[in-house]
């Protein structure tokens, strides 16, 4: 017998559970909450407020996809790490606002989405703006809904305006079930945003009455800092420990990627003797919402990260080591979004990107290559 | 001198393979309680993350076991069962007790906390039931719940204050029987308290409690 689940489309009949003999999916059972059911009450006259000029560049794109929107068509954007994409689709929410429109901006990640929040409510001030992530779920509706992708199961056919940010993230790519809630939950039109797009989404998106604008200039027209490849002379971690040295001497803050956690505690095992005020930050770490607060203000001096803070982290006068970045884990998409990291503010424009692995692999090669081609291509 | 083997056994493919009901991974290293028991539901991963031990305590002077500190894992999976309405995780709970407990209490028959009949009609199933069917043993049901207003809302206080809406028909059963009395977590002991005063009156011959998870305030 074949069922398939009418809310995550699985067939697998691994998944699949009897209760008084009736089929059901195991598969996204845990995605049953509270879902919104009544509609929701706009507030009137919201008005993008910005505070700084968007890039000529940013401009002419944001007012692209406005109208792309407003002829009922999808798209994706394909903008470079730090060029400002979340600023591309103002104009396009204000557009929608102005219409009484459901927004939701989802994205996979619950640290960016937190992290996004007071950027949001501070662009459009008299707008009701909800956040809505695990254990965070109180307050479903506002006028604009930022979410993660896992929250999506709760607005079935609901979004009029849905932007995905960073699809190409875990646990959102490949992922069947919450591609699914996405795709379920969009009544209207969508906006995909990435950094590194796959082939596959590209090809999707235009089968999908959609379009493609790329944007391949960060927003203050500096080129993307070009990773430098390390090969450890006697031990990876003094490898490491040598280049945070270095540049802390110079005053930046450094983020330190390692790609597992049990990597990870012991790096920071061997730091901490050396070097003070670090800290080690992973998704076990309960307070790392204060964590990463604390080192925006200087707290500390470097933290020792797995891949939770690859994506959507803006830092002033960051640095960023990678060990073993040859790493199967660390795909050529990976290493882009966390070169991606620094130099992303307008008075810190570079920075420095060391990749720390045993063998210089194909990712890396692909990822320094690919980014020293975006460069060109912005700069002819 | 060449030495040939047989060839080897076909296996069917639509032979299932054992997965685990909460991590959907294969059950590779096969645990003690495959020895008896062809169906395993948990592998060791998971079983360990569950954090059981056996412990015992004196409770209004019955003997009382329980395996586990209401840890959140434990938990999570309590209400994924009892809320979301997970069945096949019913026997996960007590899979890897069910041969040292049969053992243990095989001459004893098995009475449950009743739930009210609204709850078992929007489950479907009866909760403590599904979870103790691993253990082999003889069902007395005794015990009824009536129709009231749910508990987990009210304090420590008031639940102690709140009228029992438990009642026993047929007592005469368990006179002079070993009584294995099951409910899944301990909170502030009300229910049980109450089903243990109306299960005295008909003089049992042994009472002892067993409690997947007794929750220390």
């Amino acid at each position: 017998m074949n069922y398939k689940c009418p809310i995550c489309g699985n067939e697998d009949s691994k998944y699949i559970g009897y209760r008084n003999s009736l089929p059901y999916c195991r598969k996204c059972i845990n995605f049953s909450g509270k879902k919104v059911a009544s509609s929701f009450k706009h507030s009137s006259n919201i008005k993008l407020t910005i505070d700084y000029q968007l890039s000529a560049e940013q401009e002419s794109l944001a007012i692209k996809v406005r109208d792309n929107f407003i002829n009922k068509k999808n798209c994706l954007i394909h903008a470079v790490t730090g060029a400002g994409k979340t600023e591309l689709v103002y104009y396009t929410i204000e557009y929608a606002l102005m219409n009484k429109l459901n927004v939701g901006f989802a994205i996979p990640r619950k640290d960016v989405v937190i992290d996004l929040y007071p950027r949001v409510q501070q662009a459009f001030k008299e707008a009701k703006v909800v956040y809505v992530v695990g254990e965070h779920t109180l307050l479903l509706q506002g006028d604009i809904i930022l979410l993660t992708t896992h929250q999506l199961y709760r607005y079935e056919n609901y979004f009029d305006l849905l932007i995905i940010d960073e699809i190409d993230a875990f646990p959102y790519k490949n992922n069947q079930i919450l591609n699914n809630f996405a795709l379920k939950s969009i009544r209207g039109n969508y906006i995909l945003l990435s950094a590194t797009p796959s082939s596959e989404d590209i090809k999707k998106i235009k089968e999908n009455n959609g379009e493609v604008f790329t944007l391949m200039k960060r927003y203050h027209n500096s080129p993307l800092p070009v990773p430098r490849y390390l090969k450890p002379k006697i031990h990876i971690f003094i490898s490491v420990y040598i280049e945070l040295k270095r540049l802390l001497n110079r005053g930046k803050q450094v983020f330190v990627f390692v790609p597992t956690i049990s990597i990870g505690k012991k790096l920071y095992i061997f730091l901490k003797y050396l070097i003070k005020d670090g800290k080690e930050v992973d998704s076990q770490v309960s307070q790392r919402e204060e964590i990463i607060s604390d080192f925006r203000k200087g707290r500390y001096k470097y933290l020792v990260t797995t891949s939770i803070l690859e994506r959507g982290v803006t830092v002033k006068g960051l640095q960023v080591i990678v060990t073993y970045a040859d790493h199967t884990l660390y795909t050529k998409e990976a290493l882009i979004q966390i070169a991606g990291r620094v130099g992303r503010k307008k008075d810190e424009r570079e920075g420095e990107v060391i990749f720390i692995g045993n063998e210089e692999n194909e990712n890396i090669v692909s990822a320094i290559e690919e980014i020293k081609s975006i460069n060109k291509k912005a700069f002819l | 001198m060449k030495i040939s083997f047989p060839p080897l056994k076909k296996l069917n493919p639509s032979t299932k393979r054992p997965f685990c009901k909460i991590c959907f991974k294969d059950i590779t290293s096969p645990s003690l309680t495959s020895l008896n028991k062809e169906n395993i539901n948990i592998c060791n991963d998971c079983f360990k993350k569950m954090e059981y031990s056996l412990k015992e305590e004196i409770y209004y002077e019955h003997k009382l076991i329980y395996l586990n500190n209401y840890t959140p894992f434990f938990s999570s999976l309590l209400i994924q069962y009892k809320e979301t309405l997970d069945i096949e995780l019913a026997p996960i709970f007590l899979e890897r007790y069910a041969m040292l407990f049969h053992l243990l209490f095989f001459t004893y028959k098995l009475v449950l906390i009743p739930s009210s009949q609204s709850n078992i009609d929007r489950r479907g199933f009866n909760h403590l039931e599904e979870m103790t069917k691993c253990l082999n043993l003889e069902y007395l049901n005794v015990l009824y719940k009536e129709e009231g207003s749910p508990q987990k809302h009210l304090g420590h206080k008031q639940r102690l204050k709140s009228k029992s809406l438990f009642h026993i028909k047929q007592g005469n059963k368990i006179t002079n029987k070993k009584i294995l009395l099951f409910d899944d977590v301990l909170t502030t002991g009300t229910s049980l308290k109450a089903c243990l005063d109306l299960i005295e009156k008909y003089k049992p011959k042994k009472v002892v409690i067993l409690i997947l998870s007794k929750v220390i305030s």
